[in-house]
């Protein structure tokens, strides 16, 4: 079922997330604040995505202002699951995001690309 | 002048550690005019130190357990330096959570310029330094 995306404004600190789906892969659109207290929503919205197991998982970071271990924790924990079966991008772009995940080695274990379209693009082919 | 941004013998809880994460970030922007790549690495490493204390410095939750935050910035000798300490003993973190919870303190050591971990009886001290203020 195709669900529009969530545009409400996100409350300092708090996380909202999306689930849609977009050209065959599932999207989980995460938006705000993903850190200790917030990253256990990522982690329902995971199971939730990942029950059954979709070919293609994508965790969107673009609207994320901050990312702790915690969240990376959550990132790393569905690449391990998804990764068995299916195939796992995060989009993530910026001194907030994709920079720590770089600094920490993640982009090691599992692939980041700039924008959803570079990635719907690149798991596609 | 050293600018200063403290906040002492707040509560040591995730929830205390995002909202200074917030006013940091808000000083570091508006009263140190810096940006970009340095405000992110500075308000990450602190937050992972004080999410650290709050996980590992006291055990048990419900007893008092404040930390202490203290940023002094001296442009002079472009320096910016964090400091965070608790009156806890850190423990090694339950293996269970090991994978979950293992990448705050390199985390911390990969965003900072040098970091530093002294534990004692009387507490820990996380010092985290910045030398990149003048570009």
């Amino acid at each position: 079922v195709e669900q529009p995306p969530d545009r409400r404004p996100v409350a300092a600190g708090a996380c909202s997330i999306a689930r849609r789906q977009e050209r065959g892969a599932s999207v989980i659109a995460v938006a705000g604040v993903l850190d200790a207290v917030t990253a256990p929503q990522l982690g329902h919205a995971v199971a939730a995505a990942t029950c059954p197991m979709p070919a293609v998982l994508i965790v969107d970071l673009s609207e994320v202002e901050f990312l702790s271990s915690a969240g990376m924790s959550a990132l790393l924990a569905t690449s391990d699951s998804v990764g068995r079966t299916g195939r796992f991008a995060v989009i993530a772009d910026g001194p907030q995001t994709s920079r720590p995940l770089k600094l920490i080695g993640l982009t090691e274990v599992f692939d980041v690309y700039r924008s959803l379209d570079a990635a719907l693009t690149a798991l596609s082919s | 002048v050293t600018h200063q941004f403290e906040r002492a013998g707040i509560p040591a809880d995730a929830d205390s550690a995002g909202l200074v994460r917030d006013e940091l970030g808000r000083w570091l922007r508006d009263e140190l005019r810096i940006g970009g790549e340095l405000v992110a690495d500075v308000t990450l490493a602190t937050y992972e130190g004080m999410v650290n204390i709050a996980e590992h410095a006291y055990p048990y939750p419900s007893l008092a357990a404040p930390m202490s935050v203290l940023v002094r910035c001296d442009p002079r000798i472009a320096l910016l330096a964090v400091t965070l300490s608790d009156s806890g003993t850190w423990r090694a973190s339950n293996p269970a959570h090991q994978h979950l919870r293992g990448n705050g303190i390199p985390l911390m050591r990969a965003l900072a310029d040098r970091c530093t971990i002294d534990s004692s009886a009387a507490g820990t001290q996380v010092n985290l330094q910045w030398y990149r203020l003048l570009g």
